[in-house]
């Protein structure tokens, strides 16, 4: 069992939603988005946030009324040990997907912006000690990054003041310009930078009073939503729509326009900066996948952590250039828009039924 | 257990040695380009032109400029590293020439890897010469090194004098805007220096239209807000020179019988610098009719001459589409030449200086 010295207040899970959610996607999720709301995509990821808190409720519901409080005794109860198990494998293969492309993306981003000769699979070796630093011991260390990485980049948001300077009214009016329709499709787009929330599905029992912190998985998603919001309407007033479809990270663009007396290029800053917001999703996601094999095979935490960062570091040797990352991004962000939006509903009718006939 | 810290000091170790051989870039193994410009050359080829500056001791540069021609330019790249004693690179290049035939083919490709290159900065400035670019580059001497030299030119054109606010950013918008067309300055030599002669419409990326940099303040005033710029005004009467102009912008766009019809309506205050009439105090009111009506006709004109070429560097489209929810880009194309514009001025005089 648990123990209290484990466990972390409930606050902590404004930053552990938070942290899971931001990362590499804040620097072009912009050009994605706006495939089919165009100027009006900044609405777009209004619904998606809101979309996402209706999730938030629901896994709380879940969780609230497991007895474990996590998803590994969800599926054991709802569809039985042997088949549970097999769902459970098959999310924490969506763990490490998401791990994979969150890693991949910010080592593209540093070979393009910064050192072209990068060696990914060398780069990669300097990390995995300190993401196995981090996953292999008590959760309070994951929980200690998830904080830094939403107080650190916090900062950034004052940078979004410089690209105002060019801030266009009329290429974001009208609005409303779209039909409802283009706006939840381009939604569908924008659910991809909320993910990874779903890891509240197995540190939930790691919460002190887990029951009273839903509020605070709430606020933790307003704070996600706010910041996007307001990196895109900069994004859009910087950019009109049919550039911004040819740029691929139009976060990075806008720091381009800034220039400081003692810094040239403020991009080098902000992508150094924003490893603080990609280090947490990474440990996040591994540190649930690990957790997950550990509590249903029950083999030792820190061997698995072990054989995880195996697969992460050899999945690196194979994984090449902008449309192989870009094929990872979007297979990920297909199959996590299944998991949240059909599974996770489902498995919530599922499990409700399941009780409801043991109960009798 | 010391094992993990002996792996993990290894992974570290082998990471920072793979790593190691990456190339590198010194300080002063590198020469930073400044200044580059552009020509056509023979079989459709493109001559490039750079000032890469070497600082001697405090104060003092040396320019070295070199021309090579290449398909691309960055074809250019190899054979211009080829003269130059330390590699070149583009961090720090502040302005970008491209000569006016070049212009008038079309500036789509050759400022392609302006937008593609991630060590380009945003705020570079771009400009059409006259005269070929290698020639424009090479008649400036001055001791503060090129780069520096035209970056200062446009700066303080931008502020105080008759050029809009142009840079590679508001270029890159105005060009893949669909609703919008651009324009850049224009330079030419006279003499020894070189000179900010008129202002270069383009129609997609193609230059069709000059207006000389003389007649850019009413296009200044109509295009964006003005916070420091002057006017001249000269009549049968008097010749008068107004500074420290202040102007705002409005549009309006309506829709009058299925056509729309535009409205520019801008306000002017500023204060008079040089009157060769009487008493100034009196004629006041006079004047400032004077003004905004000379203004009036002006920017009639060039917007006129914009209809027939059928450009928009103003944006007016882009206006009436933030505002229409009826915009449809085909019809307002159609409708654009004949298109009702009107151009409401408003002067006021603020002060006369210290006499009367």
């Amino acid at each position: 069992m648990l123990s209290l010295k484990d466990k972390v207040t409930g606050l902590m899970v404004f930053f552990l939603i938070t942290a899971s959610q931001v990362g590499v996607g804040v620097l072009g999720f912009q050009s994605i988005i706006n495939k089919y709301a165009g100027n009006d995509a900044w609405l777009s990821v209004i619904v998606a946030g809101l979309m996402v808190n209706v999730l938030i409720w629901v896994m709380y519901r879940m969780l609230k009324n497991d007895e474990t409080g996590d998803i590994i005794s969800i599926h054991n109860v709802t569809y039985g040990n042997w088949l549970g198990a097999f769902f459970t494998i098959l999310f924490v293969l969506y763990l490490v997907l998401l791990a994979i492309v969150v890693l991949q993306t910010y080592a593209e981003i540093i070979q393009v912006w910064m050192f072209p000769h990068l060696n990914i699979w060398a780069f990669l070796l300097l990390l995995l000690p300190l993401i196995y630093y981090t996953i292999s011991d008590q959760f309070r260390i994951v929980v200690g990054v998830c904080f830094l990485g939403v107080v650190y980049p916090a900062s950034l948001i004052f940078t979004m003041i410089f690209p105002l300077q060019y801030a266009d009214m009329n290429h974001i009016m009208p609005v409303m310009d779209h039909t409802l329709i283009e706006i939840v499709q381009s939604s569908k787009l924008a659910i991809f930078s909320f993910m990874g929330f779903s890891t509240l599905l197995v540190y939930y029992p790691f919460i002190r009073e887990a029951d009273k912190s839903q509020k605070y998985a709430h606020y933790g998603n307003f704070y996600t939503t706010i910041l996007y919001v307001l990196l895109c309407v900069v994004t859009f007033l910087y950019y009109n729509q049919s550039e911004l479809t040819d740029v691929i990270w139009p976060t990075l663009g806008l720091w381009k326009i800034i220039e400081l007396p003692f810094m040239e290029r403020f991009e080098y800053f902000g992508i150094a900066t924003l490893f603080f917001s990609t280090l947490p999703n990474v440990v996040l996601y591994l540190w649930a996948a690990t957790r997950v094999v550990h509590r249903t095979f029950g083999f030792a935490h820190k061997r698995i952590a072990l054989i995880l960062l195996g697969i992460v570091f050899i999945v690196s040797f194979f994984i090449e250039g902008r449309e192989e990352i870009n094929f990872l991004n979007d297979t990920a962000a297909q199959i996590g828009f299944v998991f949240l939006f059909i599974y996770i509903p489902l498995l919530f009718v599922l499990n409700y039924i399941k009780r409801k006939v043991q109960k009798k | 257990m010391n094992l993990k810290y002996i792996v993990a000091f290894g992974l570290v170790i082998t990471s920072l040695l793979i790593n190691v051989s990456m190339p590198s870039k010194v300080i002063d193994k590198i020469n930073m380009i400044t200044v580059s410009g552009y020509d056509k050359a023979e079989q459709n080829r493109i001559k490039e032109t750079v000032v890469a500056p070497t600082y001697l001791e405090q104060g003092t540069v040396e320019d070295h400029v070199y021309t090579t021609s290449a398909d691309t330019v960055y074809g250019n790249r190899v054979k211009l590293n080829s003269k130059a004693s330390e590699q070149l690179l583009n961090g720090k290049l502040r302005v970008a020439f491209y000569s006016e035939e070049l212009a008038k083919q079309g500036l789509k490709t050759p400022i392609e890897f302006l937008t593609r290159d991630t060590s380009i900065d945003s705020n570079l400035f771009l400009a059409i010469t006259k005269v070929p670019a290698v020639e424009l580059i090479n008649t400036v001497k001055t001791k503060k090194g090129k780069g520096v030299y035209f970056e200062d030119l446009f700066e303080h054109n931008i502020i105080h004098g008759n050029l809009p606010d142009v840079s590679l950013k508001t270029f890159e918008d105005s060009l893949k805007g669909e609703t919008s067309d651009p324009f850049l300055p224009m330079f030419g030599i006279e003499g020894e220096t070189a000179k900010l002669e008129s202002l270069a419409f383009f129609k997609d990326d193609r230059l069709v239209d000059t207006l000389p940099i003389t007649q850019a303040d009413v296009f200044k005033m109509l295009y964006e807000n003005v916070g420091d710029g002057t006017y001249q005004y000269k009549s049968d009467d008097y010749n008068i020179s107004v500074e420290n102009m202040e102007s705002t912008r409005k549009i309006t766009a309506e829709k009058k019988n299925g056509s729309p019809e535009m409205t520019l309506d801008v306000r002017m205050t500023g204060v008079v610098r040089e009157y060769t009439g009487e008493q100034v105090m009196d004629q006041k009111s006079k004047i400032e009719t004077d003004i905004a009506q000379d203004f009036t006709e002006k920017a009639n004109r060039i917007i006129k001459s914009f209809q027939e070429l059928n450009i928009d560097p103003l944006k007016l489209e882009d206006f009436f589409k933030s505002k229409h929810r009826s915009y449809n880009q085909d019809q307002f194309k159609e409708d654009y030449s004949d298109m009702t514009i009107k151009v409401k001025a408003d002067m006021r005089l603020t002060g006369t200086g210290t006499r009367r």
